[in-house]
């Protein structure tokens, strides 16, 4: 029996028809673009989100998740980590690292920033976008073993060459001793994630005509007032996407502390993301690390949600 | 010490001969007649575990009548090369793939084996650290080893640090991976400066000891205890202190037993001295565990070091790396010498594909391997000093002369006739609230030996933390 098959045309074929007839709108099409990369974000990100906020009013425990047995227990997660004295001193020790780590990264990352966008550096461009990707190639953990070792009390580099200075006269503790622990772990963390603010910085600062300045420096305006009003307006944008994203990534801080401090010395370097971690993992009170999860994803989607409005926001009447 | 006049060969072809006999009668009382197994009865007893065919050889050389799965899945954290080399040689020896699931090191394997477990993946098996038992065994995270061939000569070969581990409840849950205790070690070099001809056998000769180490400016900090963050050290420190003090932290049914007047306080307000008042502690003993402890020690600063792993006393003198390599030597623990020692061990995963083929890994694992040795945990004692926790491998003269080169062998054995399982010295160690207890407790005992908090107010707070997190 002879078969004729139809000619069909392929589906991006007959989208492309329908379009050059009008008989499909060009925002339809574009939202049908997209709908592949929306599923897709929707399924790795957007599930396990709401998994964990599921989890989160629920008690789990390895043997429920394992059988499907988890009982609805509605906001007592939240109860315990609200009742918890350790989680307060978490969320106060994580905010005391954001705090500090932001606005260092800020501070480093534009200055640095300005350094090699000046004319003088430039020469060294390449050189210096490579020197200053080093440490953001190095893995969370690995950077946490290595000062590990720097820090250490007996035989670290750091007691060696502060003592060979003759700036100590005894090797000393830093991630041991409660005044420093945090600190250390700040600058553990600054070493790694500084070079992320700088490459933005750098990108923001690489887009800004140079006309603007020449014209500036014709009005007689000084280096402080270049930057004022020329370099930091135009910038503004970068500043608030650098502000939301080290926010974010200085709470979850978490291979550091693992790898420096196990959370000690006592619980003085116990920040959120390490709260979390422990019940979740060594206590098995999944629940109550998805509930605490929960509220440090809140708090930075409150500062997020504030920079965005502070700093963002009057860029674009800038 | 026996001076065996049979060679290791023939020692394990008797045992073995005479295991399998035992195994093999015993299975016969439990399980039926051994050549044809039996089918499983219409209404099996709960009690009873699932009675599993008997092999015709010895356990550990006998393929099982069951199916092979398409791989064999094992979870550790390595020592040196010993798991791949124990791997390879399961793989040549039944012809069966074996996935390595290896992690960093301790803490990484219990979270990876919580999320295997939870997501429902194969585990065969899994070297656990002791104080996560309780939890698994809880949450069916691993399964009993009771009614398998073998089980029974493994038990018998067993010393009893590692029976103490491996029985709870009635069952058996694994075989040895390596059994430790805590010790004392010192500076041979710093006792020779001082004039000093022997090391103290009480805390009070301790003390005096160091004071005149301290005055003669020999060493400014003269212990190191390795009491960093997190298992093992700092609560296990103490834990050990208040054992080898003659006092308990917890009662038989886990209550605290931390009171006014008890041991543990008087022996937690000695620990602080030794910080604040005396200064003979280094700081740092406080930060440091692990290797990274040892190698503070080959700095030569300190005199004493008081640790949770006897076997690194094989890196205190290990020949390729230590500076002071030979010169630091082991002590017995003071007064009776008590101390409290352990047994870690390979477990059999309850998601496995196949509990006999998982039974095989485990064998090679922990046990036996095809070939009727104890291939890996002479290996683990040949290399790394590592106790075992069978006797004829802890006898076996070859384990003996890797020891002499790292530590007086006799005194070390001594010592290890004074371990007592830690189960038993902390009875709360297998309760499920421990582990947070004992981040909680870690808090109070670095705050009172930092000067914080007095030992009194350390032990009403740890006294407190168990009435919230045991309710």
């Amino acid at each position: 029996m002879e078969r004729t098959e139809a000619f069909r045309p392929s589906l991006w074929a007959r989208l492309r028809t329908w379009v050059g007839k009008g008989e499909i709108r060009p925002g339809l099409l574009a939202f049908l673009l997209v709908l592949p990369a929306i599923l897709f974000l929707l399924a790795i990100i957007a599930y396990p989100i709401l998994y964990a906020l599921w989890l989160s009013l629920h008690e789990v425990t390895l043997k429920g998740l394992a059988k499907g047995e988890l009982p609805f227990v509605g906001l007592k997660n939240y109860s315990i980590i609200f009742r918890d004295p350790v989680f307060w001193r978490s969320m106060l020790h994580s905010a005391e690292f954001v705090g500090t780590t932001v606005a260092l990264e800020v501070t480093l990352g534009l200055s640095i920033a300005l350094i090699i966008n000046d004319a003088r550096a430039r020469a060294f461009g390449t050189l210096n976008k490579a020197l200053m990707l080093l440490p953001w190639a190095v893995p969370p953990i690995a950077n946490g073993l290595m000062w590990f070792y720097i820090y250490n009390p007996s035989f670290g580099y750091l007691n060696v060459i502060l003592y060979k200075l003759g700036l100590i006269d005894q090797f000393m503790q830093f991630a041991g001793n409660p005044k420093l622990a945090l600190f250390s772990v700040v600058v553990a963390f600054m070493w790694r994630v500084t070079p992320f603010s700088v490459l933005l910085f750098h990108a923001a600062l690489q887009g800004i005509p140079e006309d603007l300045y020449d014209a500036a420096k014709v009005d007689g305006a000084g280096a402080l007032a270049r930057f004022r009003f020329i370099t930091f307006p135009l910038i503004r944008s970068t500043l608030a996407i650098v502000l939301v994203l080290r926010t974010a990534f200085a709470f979850m801080v978490f291979d550091e502390i693992f790898a420096i401090t196990a959370g000690g010395p006592g619980d003085r370097t116990w920040v959120a993301s390490w709260y979390t971690y422990q019940h979740a993992f060594s206590y098995l009170e999944i629940g109550v690390g998805a509930a605490a999860a929960y509220m440090m994803a809140l708090v930075i989607a409150i500062i997020t949600v504030t920079y965005v409005l502070v700093v963002y926001r009057r860029v674009e009447y800038a | 010490m026996s001076g065996p006049k049979v060679t290791r060969r023939q020692f394990l072809k008797m045992a073995g001969v005479t295991a399998g006999g035992l195994a093999a009668s015993g299975l016969l009382a439990s399980c039926g007649p051994q050549a044809t197994p039996t089918p499983a009865p219409p209404t099996p007893a709960p009690a009873v575990p699932t009675p599993t065919p008997v092999p015709a050889g010895p356990a550990w050389s006998t393929a099982p009548s069951v199916a092979k799965p398409d791989k064999v899945y094992w979870v550790y954290w390595p020592w040196g090369k010993t798991e791949d080399e124990v791997a390879a040689q399961f793989e040549a020896d039944w012809g069966l793939p074996v996935e390595k699931v290896a992690e960093p090191n301790v803490e990484q394997v219990y979270a990876k084996v919580n999320t295997l477990y939870a997501a429902g993946e194969q585990m065969d098996v899994i070297k656990t650290l002791t104080p996560w038992i309780g939890e698994w065994i809880d949450n069916e995270v691993i399964q009993p080893l009771d009614g398998l061939p073998g089980v029974d000569e493994y038990w018998n070969d067993m010393n009893e640090l590692c029976r103490q581990t491996v029985k709870l409840d009635g069952k058996i849950w694994g075989l040895p991976y390596y059994q430790s205790f805590h010790i004392g070690a010192y500076f041979q070099d710093h006792f020779e400066k001082a004039g000093i001809t022997e090391p103290p056998k009480t805390y009070e000769e301790l003390v005096d000891v160091c004071l005149k180490l301290k005055k003669d400016g020999i060493s400014e900090y003269p212990i190191l205890w390795m009491a960093g963050q997190g298992a093992e050290h700092l609560t296990f420190q103490f834990y050990q202190l208040v054992w080898n003090w003659g006092g308990t932290v917890f009662d038989k049914d886990a209550n605290p037993t931390l009171g006014p007047g008890s041991k543990a306080r008087e022996a937690l307000a000695w620990w602080a001295k030794t910080f604040q008042e005396w200064k003979i502690t280094a700081p740092e003993s406080l930060e440091l565990r692990y290797i990274p402890a040892c190698k503070a020690f080959w700095t030569g600063k300190y005199t004493f070091h008081f640790f949770p792993h006897h076997y690194y006393m094989s890196l205190l003198n290990s020949e390729a790396e230590s500076p002071i390599k030979g010169r630091v030597k082991q002590m017995m623990c003071f007064g009776d010498g008590r101390t409290m020692g352990w047994t870690e061990i390979f477990t059999l995963g309850s998601t496995a594909k196949s509990k006999e083929w998982a039974w095989m890994l485990l064998q090679a694992a922990g046990g036996k391997t095809k070939d009727g040795n104890y291939t890996a945990a002479m290996k683990y004692g040949i290399g790394a000093m590592l106790g075992s926790g069978f006797n004829s491998v802890n006898r076996h003269p070859a384990i003996r002369e890797a020891w002499k080169k790292w530590t007086d062998v006799d005194l070390n054995l001594k010592q290890w006739e004074k371990a007592t399982v830690k189960f038993i010295v902390v009875p709360a160690m297998m309760k499920p609230w421990h582990q947070k207890w004992q981040d909680a407790a870690q808090v109070s005992i670095a705050n009172c030996l930092a000067g914080k908090i007095t030992a009194d107010q350390a032990c009403d707070e740890m006294i407190a933390k168990h009435k919230e997190v045991a309710g």
